[in-house]
């Protein structure tokens, strides 16, 4: 035995002493059988258990593990990686969930697809959705009017009995939609349709602060259509009956004066450092530009009912409260 | 896989079982657990029978199948090696093997010298002094590279020349410097 390599003096002598070793004929006769050969390869084919053990046990030493008992060590090595795959799946399946949810803010779950189901309808729809709303068979722009002449009906009792408490929430003005969502008859407005984001917190006491103190009571959703491209929105109840102080934060470019597709740019004029505009209806609304960002504060418009801002809330306020929310925003 | 491939195993299996039972024997030094790893390997070549096309390659697998079942089982902690105070059966087997002119050692003192050689080295000896193949060959079933192979002769020459000398017995090939 000299190289692994090299001629080996010893190959000769440690092959035959090698074979003699293996034909030992004090050898235990093999409890290897075809059978059991064969037995224990179907069954690991068609995934069941090895079946009965091959060895004979009496002929193994106490402690010894047979196939089966291999076989068996062999499924606990693969079952943690399997509870690591388990787990992983898990998780992201949590993350997938979570994440957007944490995302969104956690309070609107308002997808892309109902923002796009929302901002579908055209000026001809909304017609038709608030003459659905108010139960008459106008359409067109007077469908609208009669729609916020019967919104009142509704929710106009309780709003007044809110008096000093800000005239209850703002969702009790029955704000009729001018999304097209398909109110049906009988049907509660469409609330949930609402593409416009809450005001952050610092919007929010931005706009309290530039606000008269007592005039408006606590910001709620806006539900409102998805003309424009919006950002956030809420709805202050007034004191008065049937005033409101609408604030909508959306993406246009300065002096769009944008509230919805059909008003956009109407009698909308230069106004400090931004504009004041006045619809049809005689609703002003002030609007503040910045960074991309439009931020209209005034009452709902003609097409959304036609609203008024609290009677005395002059047009510089308006404009206060905008700049205030302008600057609030990222 | 269906009759006429499970006749042509069962040929196979027929034909080779008492030889790598034999080869597993040597690898392992445990009659009854060369039947464990006989059987293990023979199952294994039954699940891959039909992707080994050349059936020449037959015995290559099994062994392969072997040696790996055997270094595995070799890792288990049942199966490692306890250090004793008193070496089992020393004095009687390296009296008997001096007693040998020719020295070639008697079965069980060769069986007491493999079992001191590591696993991965007993299997190169086996592969390489028992089946009669080479180097690359070696190489090929081990999946490891002839440099491995080498090296892994030398060391395992060494530790059954080394195992022997501890025994009393001549290693085969003679004195070595």
């Amino acid at each position: 035995m000299t190289g692994p390599d090299s001629p080996d003096p010893g190959y000769p002598e440690l092959t035959r002493a090698l074979t003699d070793l293996a034909d030992d004929p004090a050898a235990p006769a093999s409890t290897v059988s075809l059978d059991s050969i064969l037995a224990a390869g179907r069954a690991q084919e068609s995934g069941a258990p090895a079946g009965p053990e091959p060895v004979a046990a009496s002929a193994r030493e106490p402690g010894e593990p047979g196939v089966a008992a291999v076989t068996e060590l062999r499924t606990w090595r693969r079952r943690p990686a399997m509870l690591a795959l388990v787990a992983a799946a898990a998780l992201a399946g949590i993350a997938a969930l979570v994440i957007p949810l944490s995302l969104s803010g956690g309070s609107s779950t308002t997808t892309s697809a109902d923002s796009a189901r929302v901002a579908g309808p055209t000026a001809g729809s909304e017609g038709d959705a608030a003459a659905a709303a108010g139960g008459s068979a106008a359409s067109g722009p007077a469908g609208g009017a009669a729609a916020a002449e019967s919104a009142p009906a509704g929710a106009g009792s309780s709003a007044a009995a809110g008096g000093s408490a800000a005239a209850g929430s703002a969702a009790e003005l029955a704000v009729p939609s001018i999304a097209g969502e398909p109110s049906s008859a009988g049907g509660p407005p469409a609330v949930a349709a609402s593409c416009w984001p809450p005001l952050s917190a610092p919007a929010e006491a931005a706009l309290s602060a530039a606000l008269p103190a007592g005039e408006f009571g606590p910001p709620a959703a806006l539900t409102l259509g998805c003309d424009t491209t919006p950002v956030a929105g809420a709805l202050l109840a007034g004191q008065g009956q049937r005033t409101a102080l609408a604030v909508r934060v959306s993406r246009a470019a300065p002096g769009a004066c944008a509230v919805t597709s059909n008003e956009a740019g109407s009698a909308c004029t230069p106004k400090g450092a931004g504009y004041l505009g006045v619809d049809a209806g005689g609703t002003p609304t002030a609007f503040a530009y910045r960074n991309g960002y439009q931020v209209a504060v005034g009452g709902l418009p003609a097409a959304a009912g036609g609203i008024p801002v609290q009677p005395g809330l002059s047009p510089d306020q308006l404009a206060a409260a905008a700049a205030a929310v302008l600057g609030a925003l990222h | 896989m269906n009759p006429e491939e499970e006749a042509q195993f069962s040929a196979y299996v027929t034909d080779r079982r008492d030889r790598m039972r034999r080869t597993a024997y040597l690898l392992c030094g445990d009659w009854h657990r060369a039947d464990d790893l006989t059987q293990i390997a023979f199952v294994k070549l039954y699940g891959a029978w039909r992707q080994i096309r050349d059936r020449g390659a037959l015995d290559a697998f099994v062994r392969r199948c072997l040696v790996r079942a055997t270094v595995d089982e070799s890792r288990r902690p049942w199966r490692r090696e306890r250090a004793v105070e008193v070496l089992p059966e020393p004095a009687e087997q390296a009296g008997a093997a001096a007693d040998i002119a020719s020295g070639v050692v008697d079965r069980q003192l060769m069986r007491s010298a493999l079992a001191g050689v590591p696993p991965g080295q007993r299997a190169v000896l086996v592969l390489r002094y028992y089946e009669g193949m080479d180097v690359a060959a070696t190489a090929a079933a081990l999946e490891c590279s002839e440099g491995n192979v080498k090296s892994q002769t030398a060391r395992g020459l060494a530790a059954l020349r080394a195992a022997l000398a501890g025994l009393g017995a001549t290693p085969p090939g003679g004195e070595q410097p």
